[in-house]
């Protein structure tokens, strides 16, 4: 995936409690994240990428532009980045309005311009209400939302994100996510976003470098990666799919929409606009695989597929069957007695069974940009 | 009033002290804050010496490194042609070192309480070392700075034993309010050290109480 644009990046980290050698290039545009367990060193990583932490060895280079060579000496000041930061907390300045927050690196790199207006950003994550506020009275999403804002006002080439969900409980996070999800369909800025919360990452990624022991274990685009199976953190029980379709016309009655997508029609909860680019999340967890289609089911998607593979899971009770639906990669958890009863091999059709209700279709995706 | 001169020359020196101190403190107070030097240790104990030195001592070294025999005291002689002993400007001097633990230390305290979070978060929004110093850790740490200019105020206002050891006791020029107060009860004149003694008493607990009192508002402010 070289690209005249990618971004190139290569860091060695020794530090007292881990060591971190990664090195990787990526798209300069959508969302990448970087995956892996936590205390492996992913916030030090992106903290060299800002230019906050020193490494032993460092390059980077963002549009043909080196920030980072250590070889040639060559270290860019955070300032003069213009790579933006969302910490894990929102690190609001207490002494400034909410409004004043957003605008503080809009004053300071007038001579970049924006990914978005001042009135987009504010519109986009949802807080017109917030802006005369003093920081100190908002929630923790409230104050994460403005702290995405005020790190995207800041007319950035890069945007880093360090588990900016992490310190808010279950509800809040429902609750940030989505506008993230908007952000990421709308916003033309690249983003490389740390967590190791799988729903985060199949929800948001479009790329995904997975980090195992300080190491890059795989890197590439996330349904490669989730196809491969062997993703500390998205294989076995955590395995899933990612599918790509289109919304057709909803039912409005039960408020579902089918959509459509290479692996076959399915139909998902909500409704969605007839025309709608959707991003759907097929948890192994929730396909079931059945010898004949199910008719006397509550399962509203039954799709034809081959069963490529059948793999082991760290449950010694039960194997996950990868599955190949027109060519699209699905995932079935199952136990192994059922593969046993049912005589499940790699070669065999099987239909493989969505629950809509499992089915999250996760947002809007802007098309994609010329690859 | 002829006690005007020593209180008007005692607020100058104090107001002078405070100025140049919040000029030097400030950066000291930031790398206090920020370091992991070995040199931390070392440079702590230099500034808190005076806290805990007799003044008399302070006054004595003083006495040695600044007459215009000595090396400092003899740049400063070529350079300005006075002394830097028995002058306004040397008390100046040794009241910098005298009350730069009081300077210091509030402001060191207010940058370790916040931290590097909300400097890093500015530098990341394009702002330099010293805007982002400027434009967010100092309003964020007015308190301090209102701590360092009060205590280093009123610190320099109360010096006694240095004043005395470098200065002397010249009208106009190095004879203070405290040095006014011990010429006083010196000679018996006890209705005048009374009269200073007084208005010293006043002004210091009017800017204590001043301080306090901003201070129980900003808790309650943030809580």
């Amino acid at each position: 995936m070289t690209t005249a644009n990618a971004i190139r990046l290569r860091y060695a980290l020794r530090r007292e409690r881990f060591s971190l050698d990664v090195e990787a290039e990526i798209p300069d545009r959508g969302v990448t994240a970087v995956f892996g367990a936590s205390g492996a060193g992913k916030t030090s990583l992106l903290r060299c990428i800002a230019g906050l932490e020193r490494a032993e060895d460092a390059y980077l280079e963002l549009d043909g532009t080196r920030l980072d060579d250590s070889a040639s000496g060559l270290r860019l000041p955070a300032h003069r980045r213009a790579v933006a930061f969302v910490f894990q907390e929102p690190r609001l300045f207490n002494h400034l309005s909410v409004e004043a927050n957003i605008r503080y690196g809009r004053q300071r790199r007038s001579d970049r311009s924006p990914a978005a207006t001042f009135d987009e950003l504010v519109e986009i994550l949802g807080i017109e209400a917030l802006l005369t506020r003093a920081p100190s009275g908002l929630s923790g999403g409230e104050a994460q939302r403005v702290a995405i804002a005020r790190a995207l006002m800041s007319a950035p080439r890069l945007v880093l994100m360090d588990e900016p969900l992490s310190a808010l409980d279950a509800a809040r996070r429902q609750e940030v996510l989505p506008f993230l999800e908007r952000l990421h369909a709308r916003l033309p800025v690249p983003l490389v976003y740390v967590s190791h919360q799988q729903d985060e990452v199949l929800r948001l990624a479009d790329t995904l470098i997975a980090l195992d022991s300080g190491r890059v274990f795989a890197s590439g685009p996330l349904e490669a990666l989730l196809a491969r199976a062997d993703v500390p953190g998205l294989s076995g029980a955590a395995a899933a799919a990612v599918l790509h379709g289109v919304a057709g016309s909803m039912d409005d009655e039960f408020g579902m929409t089918p959509v459509e997508s290479r692996a076959g029609q399915l139909w998902v909860a909500g409704r969605h606009p007839n025309g709608t680019t959707l991003r759907l999340l097929v948890p192994a967890r929730d396909v079931s695989v059945s010898l004949a289609p199910l008719s006397a089911s509550s399962i509203q998607n039954s799709l034809a597929a081959d069963i490529a593979d059948v793999l082991p899971c760290s449950d010694d009770s039960a194997v996950l069957l990868k599955l190949d639906a027109s060519g699209v990669v699905l995932f079935a958890h199952v136990t192994r007695r059922a593969v046993a009863q049912l005589d499940l091999r790699p070669g065999q059709t099987v239909f493989a069974n969505v629950k809509s209700a499992a089915v999250r279709p996760v947002f809007a995706e802007s098309p994609p940009g010329p690859a | 009033m002829t006690d005007l001169g020593p209180l008007l020359l005692s607020l100058r020196l104090a107001a002078t002290t405070m100025l140049i101190l919040l000029v030097i403190a400030t950066p000291l107070a930031w790398w206090l804050a920020e370091t992991r030097s070995r040199l931390k240790p070392a440079v702590q104990a230099i500034v808190a010496l005076p806290i805990v030195l007799p003044p008399t001592v302070l006054g004595f070294y003083f006495l040695v490194f600044l007459n215009p025999n000595a090396f400092a005291g003899r740049l400063w002689f070529e350079a300005t042609g006075s002394t830097l002993t028995f002058s306004f400007a040397g008390l100046v001097v040794a009241s910098l070192f005298y009350s730069l633990p009081f300077a210091v230390q509030p402001l060191q305290s207010a940058f370790e309480t916040i931290g590097r979070k909300e400097y890093e978060a500015a530098r990341t929004l394009g702002a330099s070392p010293l805007d982002a110093f400027m434009s967010v850790v100092a309003p964020l740490c007015r308190h301090g700075f209102l701590g360092a200019a009060v205590l280093s105020f009123a610190h320099t206002l109360g010096e006694f034993g240095v004043v005395l050891m470098v200065g002397g006791n010249i009208p106009g020029e190095t004879r203070t309010v405290s040095i006014a107060i011990y010429d006083h009860v010196e000679s018996l004149d006890y209705a005048a050290a009374h009269q200073l003694s007084a208005i010293l008493l006043v002004a210091a607990f009017a800017i204590l109480l001043g301080v306090f009192a901003l201070n129980r508002r900003r808790a309650a402010a943030a809580s």
